[in-house]
């Protein structure tokens, strides 16, 4: 079965311009964008932690003719833009991080620095920073939606604005 | 690329990359000399980096493990210690990056990616005793990577620093089709 995450991949990797990295002037059209698909008005998505819960909750309660079974391609990568630019704002503006276009959609991340504790193996360090990959956030909410999982922006949010990391595999 | 007389190609100052393969050619991991800085065409393939870890024979059996430094000593010193070797010696970014995912939304944590592919991941791992054992969590890492590669038509790639895989670590990232490489630093 073909994923957002799949399609956001080849798109890229296929130089389509729907795959290629966000950059930050694109932000407000794509949220405006998102409102519209959504039918969330300004309040509801204005751009502040507190709004990663109604995004979390709206997706997850996509009516059956919007989710991405039914979307073609280009509309569910576009979706993914749309999610992710959201998300990169918010992290951007309330967690302190860094806009970083890579080239493609799944490689545009918004890094954080200083004193990133993170937790891997079992083992707690530090490290100067940790980035945040907005494709992959926007394409993998898609794909968990469409196995009836909700996707976690505001655990993502957090994370990133208490600079605390964990590799969570269970 | 440089080769080393075992098969080995030589990266940086001293340093020695190579693929499995290359230790079953040579039987036992091989020390570098001198050498010139290079890229590496090992890590421009994927697949061909997979068919040469897959093409071990039993060389990593009968090899001893190599001795890490000594002031290295908690797991946190030498996973910095690990990264900082591949980020020298080899064409990879160490950006930690976070990414989900997208079949079961768990989190996974990356030490870097390749220069050349900021969408190909890299893991790299050190150990104490020299060697990598398939402990649950290494597990359920591997879980992850397969469902990750799925998705990106990328796998993410694992490199042992002065440490190899146990037998049932390569026998698992075999099955799940993880390339995976050894890098050996001579120690001071």
């Amino acid at each position: 079965m073909t994923t957002a995450t799949k399609l956001v991949s080849e798109f890229g990797r296929k130089g389509h311009p729907l795959g290629k990295s966000i950059y930050r002037d694109e932000v407000p059209s794509l949220v405006s964008q998102l409102r519209h698909r959504l039918g969330m008005s300004e309040a509801e998505l204005d751009l502040t932690p507190a709004s990663l819960k109604r995004l979390e909750d709206k997706l997850f309660e996509l009516p059956h003719d919007k989710r991405i079974e039914v979307l073609s391609e280009d509309e569910i990568v576009q979706f993914v833009r749309e999610i992710a630019a959201y998300i990169g704002e918010v992290l951007l503006v309330h967690a302190e991080g860094r806009w970083e276009p890579l080239g493609t959609l799944l490689s545009t991340k918004i890094v954080f620095e200083g004193n990133i504790k993170i937790t891997k193996e079992g083992h707690r360090r530090t490290v100067p920073s940790m980035a945040f990959s907005l494709g992959n956030i926007g394409a993998a909410a898609l794909d968990m939606i469409s196995l009836g999982r909700r996707p976690l922006f505001y655990r993502d949010y957090l994370s990133a604005k208490k600079k605390t990391i964990k590799e969570e595999l269970k | 690329m440089l080769m080393a007389a075992g098969g080995g190609a030589l990266i940086g100052s001293g340093a020695v990359i190579f693929a499995p393969v290359v230790a079953a050619a040579a039987g036992d991991l091989l020390v570098g000399t001198g050498l010139a800085a290079g890229s590496t065409a090992l890590f421009g393939a994927g697949v061909s980096a997979y068919e040469a870890s897959t093409a071990l024979g039993n060389a990593l059996e009968g090899s001893s493990a190599i001795p890490t430094a000594k002031a290295l000593n908690s797991p946190n010193e030498i996973g910095a210690w690990g990264e900082q070797q591949v980020g020298e010696n080899l064409p990879v970014n160490i950006q930690h990056t976070r990414i989900i995912d997208p079949v079961t939304g768990r989190v996974r944590i990356y030490d870097g990616n390749f220069y050349s592919d900021p969408e190909r991941f890299v893991e790299v791992k050190t150990s104490i005793q020299g060697i990598v054992y398939a402990r649950q969590m290494i597990r359920d890492q591997i879980a992850t990577d397969s469902n990750i590669s799925a998705n990106y038509g990328t796998s993410p790639t694992w490199i042992f620093v002065n440490a190899k895989p146990s037998r049932p670590l390569v026998n698992l990232m075999q099955q799940n089709r993880i390339p995976w490489h050894q890098l050996h630093v001579p120690m001071e």
